[in-house]
């Protein structure tokens, strides 16, 4: 599989770089109002800057968004209390391989990233919070899991949808539709079960 | 005695021409004013191509000088131009514009004579000048002054000279008056107003019997048309050389790749100033979910009791059941 696929973010999920899809979030973004609190604070700065100021807020959205989708999945497979009898070393040992399935099932993730525009290293307003909303629907899921931590993951069909939003407005909107994953995802030395700190870990 | 009285007779007529020109040359007040004839340009067409099928167009430039406004609006019409910039030399043919001149100086009735200056790198057009007949008033910078003579019953007054008289008709001859007083005019020759085609004789006349007294006269000169040669006729006028088009493109390009690079370079600048810091990705509070259907997990355990290459007989899977 290639890795591009793999390595999708929430990025290409939101199709963040689609040029009309930006231009409609940076009109919903300059409705906020958090926005124009800030473009008041701009007021006596060049026009060129004002201008500018919901263009790098959007980038640092952008930046904000590159979490890889399968690490939202692993994310979520981690919280399965099914998973947690794979601690029993003594009922499954390190030598054990264990294709766990899951049936089709529905991953809801949301997080809050937050953003501080700056005017010569100094911050203009407060800071400007949105909302990250995906829902993932899996057909259904074999996860290899070995010596307590999950190796991989083979997938079936996945669909997505999302939204992005800022004080209420929806910047960003994903209808349902299909997500293009690689058929086998590898987490390299694997995610330890049971320790969600490990769920962003890169493969 | 025959030959005597020829020769008499000869100086006799020459004593009369003289004085009968002297006459001519008086003005209303009597004052010996002298007159040349000389051409000038007092009408200045420029020869316009209007394609094979109209012909030519002429077109006024000036009447004593040329204007070089109306000469580059002449040229800025031509064809093959493109912004003023032209790339060579323009084809034209010499003969056909050189009788457009002509037929152009027949149609007016002051025309004298007419000179051609065809087209050159400096004047894009070839220009007819039409020239009239003027005359110049030799002497009227002039100082005369009498000489009296014994024999002279009053001396003559002078007058103040005009500058300039009007054209006269054809002079005539007339006979020289019975008794002419000896008279020396002496002539300061005036600023050079026309430029003389040959120098002033001295003619020394002796005047008619019984006292034959010689009179120095100047002859005045009439400068008639030898038409200079078309290329001497007139100057062409210094035109402006057009812009050569690659030196106008290329200042037009520096100018706008410095105004592009400085309009870069100033706007990289000053959007340094703003900058957006992510405070947090917020997965540190990422709420993460999974929904099942009532379809349970299932469960394939399997256990490698012997290492080997995938594939050979010998490798050995044993199949354990959740939670067995």
């Amino acid at each position: 599989m290639s890795m591009n696929a793999q390595s999708a973010s929430l990025v290409q999920f939101f199709d963040f770089e689609n040029a009309n899809v930006r231009k409609d979030a940076l009109s919903a973004l300059g409705g906020t109002g958090a926005m124009r609190g800030v473009q008041a604070l701009l007021s006596a700065a060049p026009l060129l800057l004002q201008n500018h100021a919901m263009q790098s807020a959007t980038e640092a959205l952008q930046a904000a968004l590159d979490v890889r989708i399968v690490d939202i999945l692993a994310a979520a497979w981690n919280t399965r209390q099914e998973l947690r009898q794979y601690l029993d070393r003594a009922k499954f040992p390190a030598g054990q391989i264990i294709d766990h399935t899951i049936a089709k099932h529905e991953v809801k993730s949301s997080h809050r990233p937050r953003l501080q525009i700056m005017l010569d290293h100094s911050p203009v307003g407060p800071e400007i919070e949105f909302e990250v909303i995906v829902g993932l629907t899996v057909e259904a899921a074999v996860l290899r899991i070995q010596d307590a931590r999950i190796m991989g993951a083979r997938m079936g069909k996945v669909f997505g949808t999302g939204k992005i939003k800022c004080e209420g407005a929806t910047l960003f909107s994903r209808p349902t539709k299909a997500v293009t994953l690689p058929l086998t995802v590898s987490f390299g030395t694997g995610i330890a079960i049971g320790k969600a700190s490990d769920a962003a870990i890169a493969a | 005695m025959a030959a005597k009285r020829i020769c008499l007779t000869a100086i006799a007529l020459a004593a009369a021409l003289a004085g009968s020109m002297a006459r001519a040359n008086q003005d209303e007040n009597g004052t010996p004013a002298r007159e040349a004839e000389a051409l000038a340009d007092f009408l200045i067409l420029a020869v316009k191509p209007e394609g094979d099928e109209n012909g030519y167009s002429l077109v006024e430039i000036g009447d004593t000088k040329v204007d070089n406004a109306l000469v580059g609006l002449v040229a800025k019409a031509l064809p093959g131009g493109f912004l003023g910039l032209k790339f060579g030399g323009r084809d034209y043919d010499g003969e056909a514009e050189r009788a457009q001149c002509r037929a152009a100086c027949r149609a007016n009735k002051d025309c004298h004579d007419v000179a051609y200056v065809p087209p050159s790198d400096d004047q894009p057009v070839g220009v007819c000048h039409l020239k009239r007949l003027i005359e110049i008033a030799v002497a009227a910078d002039a100082v005369m002054a009498p000489v009296v003579s014994p024999d002279d019953a009053e001396p003559r007054t002078l007058t103040p000279p005009i500058r300039e008289t009007p054209r006269k008709p054809p002079r005539e001859v007339t006979p020289p008056p019975p008794r002419l007083p000896p008279i020396t005019a002496e002539t300061v020759p005036p600023p050079p107003r026309a430029e003389p085609t040959a120098p002033p004789r001295q003619i020394t006349l002796p005047q008619p019997p019984p006292e034959p007294v010689p009179a120095i006269v100047e002859v005045p000169v009439l400068t008639h048309a030898d038409p200079l040669p078309p290329d001497a006729a007139m100057p062409p006028e210094r035109t402006r050389k057009p812009l050569p088009l690659w030196l106008a493109l290329g200042a037009v390009a520096f100018m706008f790749g410095g105004a592009g690079l400085y309009w870069h370079s100033h706007r990289r600048r000053m959007l340094t100033r703003l900058s957006t810091r992510l405070v947090s990705n917020g997965l540190d509070r990422h709420k993460i979910a999974v929904e099942t259907s009532d379809h349970p997990d299932i469960g394939l355990r399997f256990v490698i009791r012997q290492s080997a290459a995938v594939g050979t007989p010998s490798t050995r899977i044993d199949f354990v059941p959740a939670g067995a």
